[in-house]
């Protein structure tokens, strides 16, 4: 059971977002394993440390930025789908960072269920 | 000691995670979340809270707004205002406005608890920047800042012209008519000794304002 569990690790520099993100996936794919990082540099470490499902990051980081860790992480590990999450709207950030190879963009704007259907969608039908 | 808490911010997210790590520390904690001001002010008067926690940019009416009609109606309810946008320029606006404290976005995981601790006590919770914000005010008027001889309304406005915003816009945004943003307009460009939305513009990004 343990080793199909569902993984996700998410990145952002503000606990309160985290925590937030941690609860919204949780009420909807427990049992479901949540890794956190608090900086790219702790991303980087977790991503090449397990085998995650699902990688959802925030944009603006301290340390890299999120911008660059998403490029590392698609050198590193090109099977494993991001989802990028940023305050900025869509159109300002989307392009870049869907041919950065991100699986997605969302806006923190979002509601719960829209972030539930993008990572639905990339999960199980690989693209957003 | 049950304490009930209401939330007020348009993203669920950051509901979601403040509701998660107030109960962390208060786990009996009654707390509830609404996403603009309207509901807030309607929720506010559905049952008793011991504090309302506002951010200050919602859509719509503005936590600032928000906060002016709750102090209004409920002199004494706590309020701590919440900026996702490190807006310190508002800190002594909020304050002056009657709020309890001022919350930047970078700090909120690590002063939200004690703020609420410092604010059940019937205290006001300062954070160390605002401290020397206050201090820099008891400096005097000497070294007032352009922008800082705005009312708080006159203020709203000037961020909104210098952002680019048309007056129509600007009036639709904030329940106002034409008429009323020109003459907000025109009284801002005379306290700040500017002449144009250009000026307006140049100057708040000199300043970090937008």
């Amino acid at each position: 059971m343990l080793h199909n569990m569902l993984k996700i690790l998410i990145a952002d520099d503000h606990e309160f977002i985290r925590k937030g993100l941690k609860q919204i996936l949780i009420d909807e794919f427990s049992p479901v394993h949540i890794g956190e990082a608090e900086d790219t540099n702790k991303l980087l470490e977790l991503a090449s440390m397990e085998e995650w499902n699902i990688i959802i990051s925030d944009i603006s980081m301290p340390g890299k930025g999120g911008l660059e860790a998403l490029a590392i992480l698609k050198k590193q590990q090109p099977h494993i789908p991001v989802l990028m999450l940023s305050i900025y709207p869509k159109d300002q950030y989307a392009d870049n960072v869907l041919s950065a190879g991100a699986a997605g963009y969302l806006n923190k704007d979002s509601a719960p269920a829209e972030l539930v259907q993008a990572v639905k969608a990339i999960l199980y039908e690989g693209t957003l | 000691m049950t304490i009930s808490i209401l939330i007020a911010d348009d993203h669920a997210i950051v509901r979601k995670g403040l509701t998660q790590l107030i109960k962390d520390e208060f786990p009996n904690a009654n707390i509830a979340g609404v996403g603009d001001s309207e509901s807030l002010m309607s929720k506010i008067t559905e049952e008793h809270w011991d504090i309302v926690i506002c951010d200050l940019s919602m859509p719509g009416r503005s936590g600032l707004d928000a906060l002016r009609q709750i102090k209004q109606i409920y002199p004494s309810m706590p309020v701590l205002i919440m900026s996702m946008h490190g807006e310190d320029q508002y800190a002594l606006r909020v304050l002056k406005a009657g709020a309890s404290g001022y919350l930047g976005k970078d700090s909120i995981h690590e002063d939200i608890i004690k703020a609420i601790r410092t604010v059940l006590l019937g205290k006001r919770f300062i954070t160390p920047g605002v401290a020397e914000k206050l201090a820099q005010m008891l400096e005097g008027d000497l070294n007032q800042m352009p922008h800082e001889r705005l009312s708080d309304r006159e203020f709203d406005v000037f961020k909104l012209l210098a952002g680019g915003k048309a007056v129509s816009d600007i009036a639709d945004q904030l329940s106002l008519s034409v008429t009323t943003v020109s003459t907000y307009r025109a009284r801002i460009l005379e306290k700040m000794n500017l002449k144009s939305n250009a000026d307006l513009t140049r100057y708040a990004l000199d300043n970090n304002l937008i």
